[in-house]
């Protein structure tokens, strides 16, 4: 908006400054993990799965992976649901 | 009952991928389940466009070769609770995707919500012809200017013939929505006026995007632009997703609301 | 920006800077169908059934379907046997229907081997009073069938298949070509730049009319074009065509018919 300029360049910068934020921090992650993108999590995936496997019985589906990245750090939030006899024993 | 809706368009930076965003979370807003899948296979964006790039784990591909399952794909929107996002591979080619394997997730994805909404990547190739075979409805996003039309009117052609719902009834339904809309320049004579594009296309119009700095503003901040009830843009969005549930809504073309400096702060508009 | 199908040139607009002209045709030809090698009832059959029409097939173009016939193999066997044929005034220049070595032989004799063609009631300059019943009749050792040689489209006048009409009524799309192989071609609706309609009849558009049209494609010159509102790219009769450069703007978006005037496409404002 035109009438509107003086605020307009103002607001404009805050929000690409949002947007140049949020760029870099997806980037990083992207180049930095050598392959780009977390192609590296259906393994690890499969290796927690296996380690847990070897002790009590789990339901392939009944693995959840979340994760937050963030500047400094990322975090990865895994929640394996464990079949009801396991947690009882 | 499920709805498979595709956006689509042809050309490119037409605002495929916001109207995805804005359309999906508009449908989510008025209490629907519904789930937004890019088709765009390694140029990821709805993650941005919807903000939340930082949370994407698993993707479509990796569902569709079987590597995680659909669940664990899904983000849910922290915003609206009734919608779900479903990225795509930033580092896969577009050959990831199979005939089958599209079938297969929308098929799970139609058990769960209410509707659908496929992001498809510009062009006419696989990428996008995937995007479109499954569709019950489509929306072409158009600009009010020639090769954007033209576009369009190929991609009606191949909605038309290749798509399974007109296999079966011979034809889709489809609906227009105008992006970009800028009065100015259609007064001009620069951009093409609307009745010019509804008459080449001879579509039902489902809205009028116009626009808008509010559309940038909300790709910066990953809010998709139905959630600025201020803009003429958001307003527009939610007629046209209230069109497209069914509504009755008058076609206006909506300007930008003045709003005092203070409201200017996104989401405080309450 | 050339059409598919048989084209020429617009003799008008280009005769005087291009020294020739191309176009696509077709022509109906005669085959004779071998019972097996040509023996001396062969040749007996044969001049009986040209007896009962002297003018039938006299100097028409033939061509000879070896299907049955392996025993005729070699390049002197059928060279005799077209000499024989153009003894009797029958112009033979091909073969079909033939082995590999078959043809091999053929080409050595002069003959070409064709593929495909399909059969057509005998019409037109090849219609005599009298002969159309005996050519039914008759059956090997001598058969001669009127077949299309030249694929893949019917001839021009003998109209082979009987007129199917077509009617579209949705919008055609950039894109999208509709073709209406054995008669007119109806539009209700908006044709959009960058489509075809393909017909051999007329093409009827009721509609904005934007994209290219091609009527009379098997080279009917009577053939028409009808828009409703004319904005076409290209309108195209028997293979004559004009472009939107050269129709003008003065009938733009007016309701108009198009038509052959010997070697010009003529556009008529209707009513």
């Amino acid at each position: 908006m035109k009438v509107f300029g003086f605020n307009f360049g103002a607001r404009k910068s805050s929000s690409a400054d949002t947007a140049k934020e949020r760029l870099q921090i997806l980037l990083a992650h992207e180049r930095g993990s050598g392959a780009p993108g977390p192609d590296y999590l259906p393994l690890l995936q499969r290796d927690i799965l296996e380690a847990i496997a070897r002790h009590v019985k789990v339901d392939r589906d009944a693995v959840d992976i979340r994760m937050e990245r963030d500047a400094d750090l990322s975090s990865l939030e895994i929640n394996i649901e464990l079949p009801k006899r396991a947690a009882a024993r | 009952m499920s709805k498979v809706i595709v956006v689509t368009s042809g050309k490119g930076g037409v605002g495929k991928t916001t109207s995805a965003a804005a359309i999906g979370a508009g449908l989510a807003l008025r209490g629907h389940k519904t789930v937004v899948i890019d088709f765009d296979v390694g140029l990821r964006n709805l993650d941005m466009i919807m903000g939340c790039e930082r949370r994407v784990v698993f993707d479509f591909i990796n569902v569709i070769q079987g590597d995680a399952k659909l669940k664990q794909a899904l983000i849910k929107d922290r915003r609206v609770d009734t919608l779900s996002i479903l990225p795509t591979s930033q580092t896969r080619d577009k050959d990831a995707l199979t005939q089958e394997g599209v079938e297969k997730v929308l098929g799970e994805l139609r058990e769960e919500f209410d509707y659908i909404v496929c992001d498809s990547p510009a062009g006419i190739e696989r990428g996008a012809q995937l995007a479109m075979y499954f569709a019950d409805e489509a929306i072409v996003v158009t600009n009010p200017e020639v090769s954007s039309v033209r576009d369009s009117d190929r991609v009606l052609g191949l909605l038309n013939s290749r798509t399974r719902k007109a296999e079966e009834d011979g034809t889709i339904p489809a609906h227009l929505l105008l992006t970009r809309y800028d009065a100015k320049r259609i007064e001009s004579g620069e951009m093409m006026k609307v009745e010019d594009v509804l008459e080449i296309l001879a579509i039902p119009l489902l809205g009028i995007v116009p626009e808008s700095t509010a559309v940038l503003r909300a790709s910066n901040t990953g809010t998709p632009v139905v959630h600025d009830e201020t803009s003429g843009a958001g307003r527009a969005y939610r007629d046209a997703v209230a069109r497209l549930a069914g509504d009755s809504v008058e076609m206006k073309i909506a300007g930008d609301e003045k709003p005092g400096l203070f409201q200017r702060l996104f989401g405080r508009t309450a | 920006m050339e059409p598919q199908v048989a084209t020429g040139w617009d003799a008008r607009a280009d005769i005087a800077r291009r020294p020739l002209q191309i176009r696509g045709r077709f022509f109906t030809a005669v085959a004779l169908r071998l019972g097996g090698a040509p023996d001396q009832g062969f040749y007996a059959a044969l001049d009986a059934r040209l007896e009962q029409t002297p003018n039938f097939f006299a100097g028409a173009p033939l061509v000879v379907d070896l299907e049955g016939a392996e025993g005729l193999a070699t390049a002197a066997d059928i060279a005799a046997l077209a000499d024989a044929l153009r003894q009797r005034r029958l112009s033979v220049f091909g073969v079909q229907n033939g082995t590999a070595a078959q043809e091999k032989a053929a080409a050595e004799a002069g003959l070409i081997a064709l593929a495909g063609g399909r059969d057509a009631p005998l019409r037109g300059a090849f219609k005599p009073e009298a002969a159309a019943p005996a050519a039914r009749t008759a059956r090997p050792p001598v058969d001669l069938a009127p077949a299309l040689q030249l694929e893949p489209a019917p001839a021009p006048e003998p109209e082979p298949a009987p007129q199917v009409n077509r009617l579209i009524t949705r919008p055609v799309r950039s894109g999208q070509t509709v073709v209406a192989e054995h008669g007119d071609l109806t539009i209700v609706g908006p044709v959009s730049s960058g489509a075809e309609l393909i017909a051999a009849g007329n093409v009827h558009v009721y509609g904005q009319m934007r994209g290219r049209a091609m009527a009379g494609i098997n080279g009917d010159l009577e053939a028409r074009i009808f828009c409703q509102s004319l904005d076409a790219e290209l309108l195209a009769i028997a293979g004559l065509y004009r472009t939107s450069d050269t129709l003008g703007p003065e009938l733009r978006k007016s309701s108009v018919t198009v038509f052959l005037d010997g070697e010009r496409l003529c556009v008529e404002r209707l009513g």
